[in-house]
């Protein structure tokens, strides 16, 4: 008993030592939303809603359920099978055209997981769990509302809202004329309605909210100030002076660079060094950015040897980067993820160019941090009550793209130092990239190239060299003909003069002879 | 075989030579080749790099096959769609190669063709006419020939010129065909005019229209029709006859008036890709300093890091159909800098030639010849009739030097009796070396355009002319070999100069 007694306290005592250990170490980011790390989503859709306000949501969706460390997997209702179900733990279905999404939940439902619809028509599962009745409307300029941000003139030609509900709801949906007053999401026992979603206005954030409780995620977040569209052939003083701006406003930042696969001896490889070297040397983290493929096509095992090339080169001048950069699609495949993102853990995700999502079937896994990317002036747009921002619901990467004039750029330092955003050093938390001959990575503020703090120093301009081309090898004028298929007329000159000169002696003795005759006639 | 079989065979050949000159029997070989390659399965032609569309849509003409972009460079395509209702691009007249696609889709609409297009229609027409070519060519080749050496020289004909490193572009959209066909024409034109073959209206009209219609073909060859241009003003002086003077004259003006309209009015087609390779395939390659040679045209430094580069990598630092691309590198130059920068920098110029030099005797091109249900593998080209393309793309010195060379030679072999013709004022007579002439500087414009506007990429196509060119001109002076018009005791005799026509100038000279 006084045994029990004694393994009793002694649990007590490592309890309570170790519970401040726990609150004071920091959690590392890529530990982040690691309770919905196990979540296996299948995301049926009944249409990409292509050329209509709908379009991207379903690629936003994607990114947004990366980011929150879930694992998607993507398939259109036509294309879905019962047995899917089974492999995936949770089920998230969008209605994105009203007419299309009556049969989208036909067959599913015996799914028995937990279950999260966007748009109209949510099924009959859902109804009754949440004891749900919605509307439609036509027409209707919004203002929605979550968590203290509130986003106006909104406009929807289709609303469907929720006039009763049962379970936590989440934001506030209110038309311009005051006839529409409802929640912007419900969700009760792992079942969730949400009626409205749309990319580049507020929805995007507030949907996060409502996957961030749905997917039991609850890790703290961060928000960074991400610069994108850095190429080698950017004005580069400007890029300098853009790392000094946000270093002497206390910003630390992110950039993501296109790498350079061929004549990296050249000086101009040297000056896009030197300027991602005053990048890190004024507190900027350095990103690098997988390529989009041209038109051409790709081959990704080309790709994975050129960026490994590139790497190398970078760390080769004293540039620890900490991840790579790229487009959503880039991570659907599984050569392709593996050609461009194997290098490193730490991945953020861009939407595709085109907008679209892909028709990717194949289950897509989360990587260990991947902030959610959103555009400056989509987040600046939202209105907030208080200066300070609410926590996010997802670790979100503000990014700016590359600027094309000084206006511009002065205006987005402004808007970022004024933004009273928190933005957080990407150094602090842990992320490493690996190379075939080097590996940097960070830790709690460090940068660390192959174990050795990072030289943050600012180099001096690289000393201009004379450029160093090698010229494509020339055929020596002439040379062909004294090369393969001329050797035969060198054969036909070399037996022409034997000829010759066999010919001579003859010749010369047929002169001989007549000399001698002549001579002996005499 | 007894006596009596011996003498029908005899009889035979005898009536055979008889009506069927060398000519004949060239122009029938040719068409022979063309039926076979180009008409009986399966079918030869050449698949489409991209530049299709321009004159696909221009012409009522759209790809209707739902996988063709899946067989662009792989596979050729017989078949394309005719539009059915409005087409808003067909106002666009791009070049005189609209008229044979025109003409083409016209006959395909007679036989009740009017869905779809088979471009074997065209391939007959352009069969037509290039067969009436090497008729011609070999009758003008095979002028006071021994029987022996005519038929030698048919036989050569066919081998050269039925390549199907020229026949197949036939079945293509391509204006290499166009350029083919009235290269052919005007050399054999002018040609027959010293020769005085046929009636001189009739050789001035050919000679006029064949010019024409190679120079509208495409923009590029504005400087041939300077070329031709020139070479036409000697016509002028040909007869005394005052209308063949004044039409002659005419010719001159219109010819000039042409060239200059193909490169003012006819759209450029100096379109990105060629502008890109034109860059980084050529100046910058050729630049001991790429960075000194983007000063040249105010681009940035950077930028140097694209030599090289080709439109179709895999990957760029910045997507080569971008915004930045075009305006920070792409709108920066165009021809006439780049033919500035080449003029200005001699070691540049040297090194883009040698490159050009080593390219300019592929007849073919890397695209496929067989259609995708042919079950060939992508790209393939067919090996039939290509005994020519092989041998010379082996055989033929690929250097700058050799090209000199080659020209230097030919023209001296000639220049006797070029002197000879001018110190005895026999203009028709300086007629042959100025034909020559005109070829290879026709061959050499079109390797400089090629190598100013592209750079080293896709050469083979690009230097087209040239190649055909040298073909026309090697097998001109083989045949005055063969014919003995260069040297021998009838050399004179065989050359024509001892034919009485005094020229027009000889006569004006007296009075």
């Amino acid at each position: 008993m006084r045994r029990r007694t004694g393994i009793k306290l002694w649990v007590l005592v490592l309890l309570c030592l170790s519970l401040p250990a726990a609150v004071l170490i920091p959690a590392p980011a890529s530990a982040a939303q690691d309770s919905a790390k196990a979540a296996r989503v299948l995301l049926v859709y009944d249409s990409l809603g292509v050329d209509t306000p709908a379009a991207g949501n379903i690629e936003t969706l994607q990114r947004l359920l990366l980011s929150l460390g879930a694992t998607v997997t993507t398939v259109a209702s036509d294309a879905y099978k019962p047995e899917m179900a089974k492999d995936n733990a949770k089920l998230i279905t969008v209605c994105n055209t009203e007419d299309l999404c009556g049969s989208i939940t036909h067959g599913m439902t015996g799914f028995t997981g937990e279950w999260l619809h966007i748009g109209s028509n949510p099924p009959e599962v859902l109804r009754g769990k949440l004891a749900l009745k919605t509307e439609t409307a036509s027409r209707q300029s919004l203002k929605l509302s979550v968590n203290g941000l509130s986003e106006e003139h909104i406009f929807v030609n289709r609303l469907a809202y929720i006039t009763e509900g049962k379970g936590e709801t989440y934001g506030q949906i209110t038309s311009s004329e005051g006839a529409i007053q409802t929640p912007y999401a419900v969700s009760a026992g792992g079942y969730a309605y949400v009626p409205y979603f749309q990319s580049g206005n507020l929805s995007e954030l507030a949907i996060a909210y409502v996957l961030r409780t749905w997917l039991k995620a609850d890790a703290p977040t961060q928000s960074y100030l991400l610069i994108g569209g850095i190429t080698p052939f950017i004005d580069l003083d400007k890029l300098e002076a853009l790392s000094e701006q946000l270093y002497n406003a206390g910003i630390p930042f992110l950039v993501s660079v296109s790498p350079l696969f061929n004549n990296t001896d050249y000086p101009a490889m040297q000056r896009y060094a030197a300027a991602l070297q005053a990048v890190q040397a004024h507190n900027g983290s350095v990103l690098v950015q997988v390529p989009t493929p041209t038109s051409a096509g790709q081959d990704p095992s080309i790709l994975k040897a050129q960026m490994d090339g590139f790497l190398n080169h970078l760390a080769d001048a004293g540039i620890a980067p900490l991840g790579m950069t790229g487009d959503m699609k880039r991570a659907q495949g599984k050569e392709e993820r593996e050609a461009g993102f194997a290098f490193s853990d730490t991945t953020i995700l861009f939407a595709n160019e085109s907008g679209r999502a892909s028709g990717q079937t194949e289950a897509v896994q989360p990587f260990a941090a991947s902030p959610y990317t959103m555009p400056a002036k989509v987040l600046l747009r939202i209105s907030r009550e208080n200066k300070i921002w609410p926590a996010f619901p997802v670790n979100l990467a503000v990014t700016f793209d590359w600027f094309e004039s000084d206006a511009s750029q002065e205006e987005a330092v402004r808007e970022a130092a004024g933004s009273w955003l928190p933005f957080a050093d990407f150094k602090s938390e842990t992320h490493s990239l690996s190379s075939s001959a080097h590996k940097a990575e960070s830790r709690s503020g460090a940068l660390l190239l192959d174990g050795k703090p990072a030289d943050l120093q600012d180099q001096a301009e690289p000393e201009e060299q004379a450029p160093v081309v090698s010229q494509p090898e020339q055929k020596v004028t002439f040379h062909a003909l004294f090369s393969v298929q001329n050797r035969i007329l060198i054969v036909l000159i070399i037996t022409t003069l034997m000829l010759f000169a066999v010919f001579l002696l003859i010749g010369y003795r047929l002169y001989k002879k007549k000399y001698y005759k002549s001579g002996g006639g005499l | 075989m007894n006596k009596l079989q011996r003498i029908k065979l005899v009889q035979t050949i005898i009536v055979w030579k008889k009506y069927i000159s060398p000519a004949s029997l060239a122009a029938f070989g040719v068409a022979l080749i063309l039926l076979i390659e180009l008409f009986i399965p399966p079918y030869i032609g050449m698949a489409d790099n991209g530049d299709y569309y321009r004159i696909l849509y221009s012409n009522g003409l759209y790809f209707n096959a739902p996988d063709y972009t899946s067989q662009t460079l792989g596979y050729f395509v017989k078949n394309f769609g005719i539009f059915q209702y409005y087409n808003e691009n067909s106002a666009l007249l791009y070049s005189s190669q609209t008229l044979f696609v025109r003409l083409a889709l016209t006959i395909s609409e007679w036989f009740g063709y009017n869905r779809q297009f088979d471009i074997r229609i065209q391939a007959a027409l352009y069969g037509v006419l290039y067969v009436g070519a090497v008729y011609l060519l070999v009758k003008a080749a095979a002028w006071k020939a021994s029987r022996r050496a005519g038929y030698g020289l048919a036989l050569g004909a066919v081998f050269v010129f039925g390549d199907i490193g020229y026949l197949a572009y036939f079945n293509s959209f391509y204006s290499e065909s166009v350029v083919l066909i009235m290269l052919m024409y005007l050399f054999s034109a002018g040609m027959l005019l010293y020769q005085r073959q046929y009636n001189d209206y009739f050789l001035l009209f050919l000679f006029g229209a064949s010019a024409m219609i190679l120079t509208t073909s495409k923009q590029q060859n504005a400087p041939i029709g300077l070329i031709v241009a020139m070479v036409a003003v000697l016509f002028v002086f040909l007869k005394r006859d005052r209308i063949f003077r004044t039409l002659a004259g005419m010719q001159a003006v219109v010819l000039l008036l042409t060239a200059v309209g193909t490169y003012v009015l006819i759209p450029e087609q100096f379109v990105n890709i060629n502008k890109y390779h034109a860059m980084t395939r050529g100046v910058l390659m050729t630049a001991d300093n790429p960075e000194q040679a983007l000063d040249f045209f105010g681009i940035d430094r950077q930028f140097s890091v694209l030599t090289g580069a080709i439109y179709y990598d895999q990957f760029s630092p910045i997507p080569v159909e971008s915004e930045e691309m075009q305006t920070q590198f792409l709108d920066k130059y165009g021809f006439p800098s780049i033919a500035r920068y080449y003029l200005t920098h001699p070691e540049s110029a040297g090194r883009i030639f040698e490159t050009a030099a080593r390219n300019a005797f592929s007849n073919r091109t890397k695209l496929g010849n067989y259609e995708k249900s042919a079950d060939k593998p992508f790209g393939k080209r067919t090996l039939a009739f290509s005994g020519y393309s092989y041998l010379k793309e082996w055989a033929a010195p690929k250097t700058s030097g050799f090209v000199v060379i080659w020209m230097i030679v030919i023209a001296g072999l000639y220049a006797a009796s070029f002197y000879r013709a001018v110190k005895e004022r026999a203009l028709r007579r300086t007629l042959r070396l100025s034909m020559i002439l005109m070829m290879m500087l026709a061959g050499l414009c079109a390797m400089a355009v090629s190598v100013i506007g592209a750079g080293d990429a896709d050469l083979a196509k690009h230097e087209f002319l040239f190649a055909v060119a040298f073909d026309l001109v090697t097998f001109w002076v083989i045949a005055d070999c063969v014919c003995r018009r260069l040297w021998g005791p009838n050399a004179k005799k065989n050359a024509g100069e001892e034919d009485p026509e005094p020229s027009a100038l000889l006569q004006g000279g007296q009075q």
